[in-house]
């Protein structure tokens, strides 16, 4: 047995309870409308209100020749509008771009609190917001397809594929069916769960395991965590690519999801 | 790390690869599924149906990508 690490506020060994955040609000504890107002919702509020607060001081008093914040904020919506929304959807897409952005910011932003000090959990390591994200995309492009082709030819061009004889139909409209409808919002949702998840993990194994190691009464043991925390350290970097990679990836499959609705065949 | 997209440059080919892998995978899956429900509703031994229907799913599969890229 080693000694328990004494700056670490956790159970050492870390579980799955870990993730059942607690109210913030102590009076609360307990009740449903506790569970409103926990770590993760609180990250999300500041996360939306970082976002709100800085698109309304960038364009406050628009200039012509644009100040420094006018400029991040123009040309991350430049960004997403040219080179998400124009080039994946074509001319069409500009209507779209306000959506794309706001999906972009709002999930690089979540996502960054995986790597910021003192929150150090992105709330897209919580599957239930993925889920809600990945069900803003599906019915958007859902409903964009119904309504640039009417319902009945949106669902024949998705479903019944042309040129093949018609008794395949029965076999091949279940799969078009199953990964158009299903596969679709399943992966978008699960992809960024599993990488946030995934990299909040990565960071904690090294860390936790630097911090135990320090612990042990070995001493070439004592001395090996130096390497587990220039690993943490190293990983932080790399959790930054996948926090902007993420928010990336997901924009752009919205993107093409939309684009595939709106083909009149593909 | 599921995605290695390079931005810009090979949009058409990752959304294709994108399209591909996903209808490879959902014809594996629900023809499997059918094939696995059948086993289990008929009794079929040694898992017949899954892999029967695995089999079947993936050649769907196949056939519809090479029917919509080829």
């Amino acid at each position: 047995m080693s000694v328990q690490p004494a700056p670490l506020a956790a159970d050492f060994p870390p579980g799955t309870g870990d993730f059942d955040f607690t109210s913030l609000i102590p009076s609360l504890r307990g009740s449903d409308l506790g569970l409103a107002f926990t770590k993760m919702t609180f990250m999300v509020w500041l996360g939306v209100a970082l976002l709100i607060i800085f698109f309304l001081v960038a364009y406050r008093s628009p200039k012509l020749v644009p100040t420094k914040r006018q400029w991040l904020a123009e040309s991350v919506y430049g960004f997403v509008r040219d080179g998400v929304a124009k080039e994946v959807i074509g001319r069409e897409g500009i209507r779209f771009a306000p959506y794309l952005t706001t999906v972009f910011l709002f999930i690089l932003v979540t996502n960054s609190f995986a790597i910021i000090p003192f929150f150090q959990i992105s709330p897209n390591a919580h599957i239930a917001y993925p889920i809600i994200l990945a069900l803003l995309s599906y019915v958007l492009f859902i409903v964009a397809g119904v309504r640039k082709q009417g319902f009945v030819q949106y669902f024949k061009v998705n479903l019944f594929m042309p040129g093949i004889p018609w008794p395949l139909y029965f076999l091949i409209t279940p799969i078009e069916f199953i990964s158009t409808f299903l596969m679709r919002p399943v992966t978008l949702a699960v992809r960024l769960f599993a990488n946030m998840f995934a990299g909040h993990l990565m960071l904690l194994v090294f860390t936790l395991g630097g911090v135990a190691m320090l612990g042990s009464a070995n001493f070439f043991i004592k001395g090996l965590s130096v390497a587990s925390f220039a690993m943490a350290i190293i990983m932080t970097f790399f959790e930054f690519m996948v926090v902007v990679l993420q928010a990336y990836v997901f924009t752009m499959l919205t993107a093409s999801y939309v684009e595939g609705a709106l083909a009149e065949q593909h | 790390m599921t995605d290695k997209q390079s931005p810009r440059s090979s949009e058409p080919g990752a959304n294709a690869g994108m399209v591909a892998l996903g209808t490879l995978l959902s014809g594996i899956l629900v023809w499997g599924g059918v094939g696995a429900l059948m086993d289990w509703w008929l009794g079929i031994p040694k898992h017949f149906g899954l892999l029967v229907g695995m089999v079947l799913g993936l050649a769907l599969a196949l056939y519809m990508i090479i029917k919509r890229f080829g």
